[in-house]
């Protein structure tokens, strides 16, 4: 594979997995501006490592665990956490269920700790083993499994309003 | 009600828009690229002079024309080894200490000599040679003779080689390097890194673990206090720099410091910044891993791996 082919391959993968990445990004850190930062960082080492990353078939693996630890990172700087701010964040298209209901769930996400939410998103909405999300945290499996729970608990009740009504 | 994974899919909701165009990444990715490779220019000269220049004393029949026209001195002029201060005549290598040179063994083309400096063997010629490809000391070197090549990567403590290239899938020495490159260890961090990524994309690359029982920052209402103090009798800090420049995207200004701590027997280095981030990374580790042989190398690779995102240390 010569180089034209090769950036023609991570384009390829660029281009029909960015949207899902970037919602992986937003996931994680809660801010559309942040999330393209974060996987900016992400596909810029995603397309120096690009053959050995594909060659082993594993750049959605790789550009999350440079998502996920992006993010652990900028979440411990205290000058980076959230502010109050006047003007208004961006805001998804077309909401699937009621706006209150999605907003409180993505609120206690956001208010997890970083690792919690880390871990719910990696195992809850990917859908990853433990195994695997354990690996890309860099966490052990039991740690894993008291981060999901933890996390799972509290965004359950975010919910409950809701659900009673 | 519907799964946790469906109502997180709804919450996340979609993004706002198709999000920044993908050349400016592409370029920043060439960027980083290009910057780990220095093919065929002035600093590979410097190179391929040391290189032609043994390869030159060990084909004492060359004429200076003939070593000037050989792929590895492609660049003209410069590239003469005749007033080269890497030329082995200036440095007083005779023929007798010539013929005192370690035989060749098995079918490894190149090879680096005691000295650490490159070394050919008679009948085959550099062709393509890269600097650093991953930190100071660590070099790509592509040999050839006739159809035949062979490529190498030489770092700190090992070698990495192909006799039959290309091979193993790779089509050409750059993919090669590109993929085997960040395998190779260096010397020492590289200080003069600016920070884009390149040479620590290892996937799963993050050596530290957050420790609290290590070091604390010295309360500010201490008169004079400004460092990280021990957080308790069994542990001794060693040594430690208070604000070292870990760059802005870790601390700003007077926030941060490092340390080098030992607890239980274990030595650890320790980065830390207010108020209570604490990263610690086994001196074990990091020496067999990274090279880090004191608290200056520990700086210079932490500041690289904060420099270039994606996490850092942990």
């Amino acid at each position: 594979m010569n180089r034209t082919e090769r950036e023609a391959a991570y384009v390829d993968y660029v281009t029909a997995r960015r949207a899902h990445l970037r919602r992986v990004a937003y996931a994680l850190c809660g801010d559309w501006h942040r999330a393209d930062d974060l996987l900016q960082t992400a596909l810029v080492k995603l397309y120096v490592a690009w053959p050995r990353v594909r060659r082993a078939g594993s750049e959605d693996a790789y550009v999350r665990k440079i998502l996920v630890r992006a993010a652990i990172d900028e979440s411990r700087r205290p000058w980076r956490r959230e502010q109050a701010t006047d003007d208004l964040p961006d805001r998804p298209a077309p909401e699937p269920t009621g706006v209150e209901e999605r907003s409180a769930l993505f609120a206690a996400l956001q208010a997890l700790p970083v690792q919690q939410r880390a871990a719910v998103v990696l195992r809850h909405w990917l859908g990853l083993s433990v195994t695997e999300t354990a690996d890309e945290l860099g966490l052990a499996e039991g740690t894993v499994k008291s981060h999901t729970s933890r996390g799972l608990a509290t965004l359950r009740l975010s919910l409950e309003p809701s659900e009673a009504g | 009600m519907p799964n946790i994974a469906d109502q997180l899919d709804a919450a996340i909701g979609a993004a706002p828009s198709d999000g920044p165009a993908l050349a400016p990444t592409l370029e920043l990715g060439r960027r980083a690229v290009r910057r780990r490779r220095l093919a065929y220019g002035a600093g590979v000269v410097a190179t391929a002079l040391v290189i032609g220049g043994t390869a030159w004393a060990a084909s004492p029949g060359d004429t200076e024309r003939q070593r000037s026209q050989e792929p590895g001195f492609a660049g003209g002029p410069t590239a003469s080894p005749s007033a080269s201060p890497s030329d082995p005549a200036d440095e007083g290598v005779d023929s007798t200490e010539r013929d005192r040179e370690e035989p060749w063994f098995g079918a490894d083309a190149a090879r680096r000599g005691p000295d650490g400096r490159l070394e050919i063997r008679d009948g085959w010629t550099a062709t393509r040679v890269i600097e650093e490809v991953n930190g100071p000391g660590t070099v790509g070197v592509e040999v050839a003779k006739g159809s035949r090549l062979q490529w190498f990567l030489f770092g700190h403590r090992m070698t990495i080689a192909t006799l039959r290239a290309p091979s193993e899938g790779y089509s050409d020495f750059q993919e090669w390097i590109d993929v085997n490159g960040p395998n190779i260890k260096s010397s020492r961090p590289d200080k003069k890194r600016d920070g884009t990524g390149e040479g620590s994309d290892a996937a799963g690359d993050w050596p530290g673990v957050p420790r609290d029982d290590l070091v604390v920052f010295a309360p500010k209402a201490m008169s004079s206090a400004r460092g990280l103090v021990a957080v308790s009798d069994d542990v001794v800090v060693v040594d430690q720099v208070y604000d070292p420049d870990l760059g802005a995207s870790f601390a700003p200004p007077g926030e941060s410091g490092v340390a080098k701590v030992r607890k239980d027997g274990q030595v650890w280095y320790v980065v830390a910044r207010r108020p209570d981030d604490y990263i610690a990374v086994s001196a074990s580790k990091a020496s067999e891993q990274y090279d880090v042989e004191d608290l200056a190398d520990f700086i210079a690779f932490a500041q690289e791996r904060y420099a270039e995102g994606g996490g850092g240390l942990l």
